[in-house]
């Protein structure tokens, strides 16, 4: 947490005012008690004095309208620090969530992400202005108290102390009880949760093996530990405000006890008005305690968010590359030894091609086999664990992103679409001309049912969700086809449409990308058949490479996929 | 409106929490009595300090007064620990049986409904929401009880010690009522508007970072920064408003209480004058110090109520619309059981009389399906994916219902029969295999769980499991996560194989179920299947033509419709769809 503050920048000043103004408050609440023992010593006392009570009373309410302001004032230069902080956490956070590797990405799920730019950022910006506003007013009323109380009775300077003491203590102590009854608790919510979604997730399966009363029982039993857990803490935990008030209404009960004698042998200086303050201080102590345990409980929270947001920073940003200028003449894909690992066994491994304009490469592979991490490393998503990666002769380490962009399109198999409209989503690679857009729909085979629609005006919702797969994957290959880069990728990119269908679309494509290269990744033998050379992955290793014809005679595998379509 | 769906929520809840009567009723009745002792106290501190005053005529009451206070103290300790501790497990165990209907809902209630959610939102429902329940039902039981014993007590010790100050004090307490309520008020409108950027936020982010790869390729990550940086500057100003919003509660009812606690320090101060004066005492008014210094805690405790509520508004807003969101889910309709007729093994045929079935009613999708299975046949359905097979397999276990047509089980309509014999009359095996979080054997076991070590291992040994079991050091003793991340696909089809072997069902199903497994792995996963499949009725879903080429019956389908069926040499005859299929799959 402590590290994120860093990003207070701009609203660091605020951060360090508002606890100040919070302060001056808290001395003005300190001082009402004061104010309330002299009125009944002066305004009350023998005859009494009419005007110090009513001087007293506007006293009160003036010195309340000035808490208010400094209060008031505290409050708002807390919620800029603490709104500041979040929004510029925010900011970096998804900033270097778009330059982490899409590995990475991937593994933490977009779900996650967005939780932690969402609700975490939110929980350490409350976290932190509560801790702003109350850090230093609840210890400085707790203490402000003790000293106040000592100074109006002198003699008996042990009560106030050793209450307060012993009630910081319980205090610690049941935080410290609670905390791992609290954290074993969450354990036992984290397996409701896992069986939760283990059981939508085998919906099928449980009533297919009719199931449901062993995974009823299951998840009850979950429950119950969770139940039972949950009961234990709050046993330790309810203790805290109970115990604090009986500690401190003992320690007036002493007073009076001590006091009652002093107040009566007058000859000492405790008054009357002294007793009552000496009880209300007792009781702002309290509170203040009070304050500091939920205070805790929330900065506990926001640390625990933090944590979360941190582990994200921590990641590695991608490398940037600090650009190198392409070789025209050098081939404009070639792999030398190249392997990608995510940390165990390759990803995929033993990568040696070279591909030249116009040259047209098919990979195919099952789900696993790594067809798609080579197209990650082609594109720098994955960087090379072994190897190198050159496009247009210099190595793909040394491109800045935009170098990389201008040399390569990307068609995944899962295209997504931003809401917007098909005309915006066209133009993400800077194409806006009508003609050359419609041109690329009618490629790709997507004039047909935009036709039916608003055509390039058509809205396309959130995540293209109102477009079937294959109409999606059509308008993602049209844009692709707008895009003028050397480098062409389909990474499954027509997998959602039938064969006959997808055979039709992808010659149309290549027959427009014939000045370029094309790495055209597949499951199926019929895409790939025609390219001028084949790569056969399976498991992560190549076990094939070469034209159709020499694959059919040298490689068992492919043989067998283009006898098993 | 509002009201109405407040009182159904509500009554929702007191049933599950009315269960357990008992503990809530000792936990009112130790909160009570705790509240109740603990607002005695100031009243009895006050009459205390009379006791000091110089000149006290009893001596011997303060060691009296200090022995009931102390034992006050104790005891309101001691019942309001016991309050909290009853009513806060009657809130963990409300909700635990909240979630545990919650949770057989999701076994009982049609796939059509649980497909509508996504599975992140009912789990959330399941957890975070029932948390928020489980908070905000404890703080409303508190406010209610507590709260309200704070203000009666309260009233009732002021009347007691002095019935004009009291009056002045009952009637300055609208202020603060009124007060907490505006702040309230101003504050939901804050937070709405926090939220619904924050929901904007969420949506864009998702958006762009679920695109991260083509924002990438595209070159646009800087655009969307900006994007992102203009609701992050929205997020600024709402966040600000509502932030701030939230932190005015405490000062502003703080500088209610301090004008509520100058005027008791002026009237009471005139009333104990006029007690000296003597005609405080004639208007049945007299006021002392010691009750003018209890006066002056009650004024601090009497708004607390007030206050805490405007506090915990929010906690409850979130309570209620997390309960509104489980109780949605809980209020479905149950799947029906279906019909009571015996299924009769081994089943004779099934089959689709021009079936139709959609998922939602504007999009038509399965038309006029017609096929026959006879027993003991290989039933293979092709197709695109969105075409309809994994609809026609979601048919035949009755996971949907088809909406017009007969889908005929064993020669009577299929509603007939019960939907769990039907569903057991089949060993399926899915693309996506499931596991769960335990031991491999439990895996094994699932369909059979009294099934006997022997049986597990033959099952293993026959789905070509034993060999690779063997290399773990624990074995069948493995323990796999829910997701079964250690193992290769290969291996969770093999235990999937492996548990559906077990039940050793009437008929069967695989829905691509080799579709993410390697080439070496296929092979076991294959003969694995051969073996399985004997002499059963199969419905196989593939994509790859070649494992079906030696099926019974090739049902070929294109966007929801039957387009041609038949046996391979048939269909290749035939030449149209399949034969084109065929080819373009060659790539000739």
């Amino acid at each position: 947490m402590v590290r994120l503050l860093r990003y207070l920048k701009g609203y660091r000043a605020a951060a360090v005012i508002a606890p100040l103004f919070k302060i001056i408050e808290a001395m003005i609440e300190l001082a009402i008690p004061l104010l309330v023992a002299d009125m009944i010593d002066r305004g009350l006392g023998g005859e009494g004095n009419i005007t110090v009570i009513v001087w007293t009373g506007v006293i009160l309410i003036a010195l309340g309208g000035i808490g208010l302001g400094f209060s008031l004032s505290c409050q708002y230069l807390a919620s800029k620090a603490a709104v500041g902080l979040g929004c510029n956490i925010r900011a970096a956070l998804y900033s270097h969530i778009q330059r982490l590797s899409p590995g990475d990405i991937d593994r933490l799920g977009t779900g996650t992400l967005v939780t932690r730019l969402s609700t975490d950022v939110s929980q350490a910006q409350q976290g932190f202005a509560m801790f702003i506003r109350l850090i230093l007013r609840a210890p400085v009323i707790a203490i402000g108290a003790v000293i106040m109380s000592v100074i109006v009775a002198p003699h008996i300077w042990y009560v106030p102390v050793v209450a307060t003491a012993l009630a910081m203590g319980t205090l610690i102590l049941v935080m410290l009880l609670s905390v791992p009854r609290y954290t074993k608790a969450e354990k036992m919510l984290d397996n409701v949760s896992q069986i939760t979604g283990e059981t939508i997730r085998g919906e099928r399966v449980i009533r297919a093996f009719a199931a449901e009363k062993s995974s009823e029982k299951k998840f009850n039993d979950a429950a119950a530990r969770h139940n039972t857990s949950s009961a234990k803490a709050s046993l330790v935990s309810c203790l805290l405000s109970p115990l604090g008030s009986v500690i401190i209404n003992l320690s007036v009960v002493f007073i009076l006890w001590l006091g009652g004698g002093t107040v009566i042998s007058s000859a000492n200086s405790f008054t009357q008005g002294d007793l009552i303050a000496l009880v209300n201080y007792m009781s702002q102590i309290l509170l203040a305690l009070i304050t500091i345990s939920t205070l805790l409980v929330i900065v506990s929270k926001a640390m625990a968010s933090g944590a979360r947001i941190n582990a994200i920073f921590d990641m590695p940003e991608m490398p940037k590359g600090s650009g190198a200028v392409p070789d025209p003449d050098a081939p404009l894909v070639e792999l030398r030894n190249a392997a990608f690992s995510f940390g165990g066994d390759n990803a995929v491994g033993g990568l040696n091609f070279t591909l030249r304009r116009g040259e047209v490469l098919g990979v195919i592979g099952t789900t696993g086999s790594g067809k798609s991490v080579l197209a990650g490393m082609l594109t720098r998503f994955y960087r090379a664990t072994e190897g190198e990666v050159l496009l247009a002769g210099r190595n793909i380490l040394d491109y800045t992103d935009g170098q990389i962009c201008s040399l390569v399109t990307y068609a995944p198999q899962k295209p997504l679409l931003f809401s917007g409209t098909v005309r915006s989503n066209l133009g993400l690679g800077g194409e806006s001309d009508d003609e050359r857009m419609n041109d690329a729909l009618a490629v790709a085979e997507a004039a047909g049912f935009l036709s039916e629609k608003q055509g390039l005006d058509t809205v396309v919702n959130q995540k293209g969700s109102n477009f079937s797969g294959g109409e999606k994957q059509r308008i993602s290959l049209a844009r692709a086809l707008l895009k003028d880069a050397p480098i062409l990728i389909l990474d499954d990119a027509a997998s959602a449409l039938d064969y006959v269908t997808e055979a039709r679309v992808m010659k149309k494509v290549l027959g427009r990308a014939t000045d370029k290269t094309v790495i055209n990744i597949s499951q199926r033998p019929g895409t790939v058949r025609h390219a001028d050379k084949i790569l056969v992955l399976d498991g992560g290793k190549v076990v094939g490479f070469g034209a159709h014809d020499e694959l059919m005679r040298t490689c068992s595998l492919y043989a067998r996929m283009v006898g098993s379509v | 409106m509002k009201a109405g769906k407040k009182s159904v929520l509500l009554r929702a809840i007191s049933r599950y929490s009315l269960r357990h009567k008992g503990r809530l009723i000792c936990g009112l009745l130790c909160l009570v009595v705790g509240t109740a002792l603990s607002m005695v106290i100031p009243m009895l501190v006050g009459n205390a300090v009379d006791y000091a005053v110089a000149g006290a005529k009893d001596l011997g009451a303060i060691p009296v007064y200090c022995a009931v206070i102390a034992s006050a103290t104790c005891l309101a300790g001691a019942f309001t620990w016991g309050g909290n501790v009853l009513l806060s497990t009657l809130c963990f165990t409300t909700v635990r049986d909240i979630r545990m209907d919650l949770y057989a809902k999701l076994l009982t209630l049609p796939l059509s409904e649980i497909e509508g959610y996504s599975r992140g939102d009912l789990m959330s429902r399941m957890t975070t929401m029932g948390e928020n329940l489980s908070d905000g039902l404890y703080q409303l039981i508190m406010q209610l009880s507590s709260g309200a014993v704070t203000m009666i007590v309260t009233i009732v010790c002021m009347y007691i010690l002095n019935w004009a100050v009291a009056t002045v004090i009952v009637c300055l307490t609208p202020l603060s009522a009124l007060v907490a309520h505006l702040i309230a008020k101003r504050n939901r409108v804050a937070f709405k508007k926090q939220g619904e950027n924050i929901g904007r936020m969420s949506g864009m982010s998702e958006e762009y970072i679920s695109g991260s790869r083509l924002l990438r390729s595209y070159g646009k990550v800087a655009e969307s920064e900006a994007e992102f940086a203009k609701v992050n500057d929205d997020l600024f100003k709402s966040g600000l408003a509502s932030q701030f919003a939230g932190a005015t509660v405490n000062p502003l009812s703080r500088f209610v209480n301090n004008i509520i606690y100058a005027v008791v320090v002026i009237v009471g101060g005139v009333f104990v004058l006029g007690t000296y004066g003597g005609w405080a005492g004639a208007a049945g008014a007299a006021l002392s110090i010691g009750g003018l210094s209890a006066f002056l805690s009650y004024a601090n405790q009497f708004a607390r109520p007030f206050n805490d509520l405007t506090n915990v508004a929010v906690e409850l807003q979130t309570a209620a619309a997390s309960g509104r969101r489980i109780f949605r889910i809980i209020g479905l309709e149950d799947e029906d059981k279906g019909g009571t007729a015996k299924v009769d093994l081994p089943v004779d045929y099934i089959e689709f009389d021009k079936v139709s079935f959609s998922y939602s009613p504007d999009k038509p999708f399965i038309r006029d399906l017609s096929f026959r299975a006879d027993g003991g046949s290989k039933i293979a359905l092709v197709g695109t994916t969105g075409s309809g097979k994994t609809t026609v397999i979601n048919l035949i276990m009755r996971f949907y219902d088809p909406d017009g047509g007969n889908l005929i089980y064993d020669g009577e309509d299929i509603r007939k029969f019960s939907r769990a014999d039907v569903r057991r009359s089949f060993g399926m095996v899915l693309q996506d295999t499931w596991l769960f979080g335990g031991t491999i054997r439990e895996n094994i076991a699932y369909g059979k769980p009294d099934a006997t070590e022997e049986e597990i291992r033959h099952a293993a040994e026959i789905a070509h499991l034993d060999s690779f079991v063997s290399t773990l050091a624990d074995g069948y003793d493995t323990v796999i996560s829910g997701d079964g991340e250690e193992l290769s696909e290969g291996q969770k089809q093999l235990i999937a194989i492996a548990r559906v072997f077990l039940v050793s069902p009437e008929m069967l199903i695989l829905d691509e179920a080799t579709a993410s497994v390697d080439a070496i792995t296929e092979r076991s996963v294959q003969s694995a299947f051969a073996e399985l499949m004997g002499n059963k009725t199969t419905f196989v879903v593939a994509h790859r033509l070649s494992t079906i080429k030696d099926s019974d019956l090739i049902v070929v389908m294109d966007g929801g419709k039957v387009v041609e069926k038949g046996t391979h040499d048939e269909l290749v005859r035939l030449g149209g769809l399949y034969s084109e299929m065929l080819k373009a799959a060659c790539g000739e």
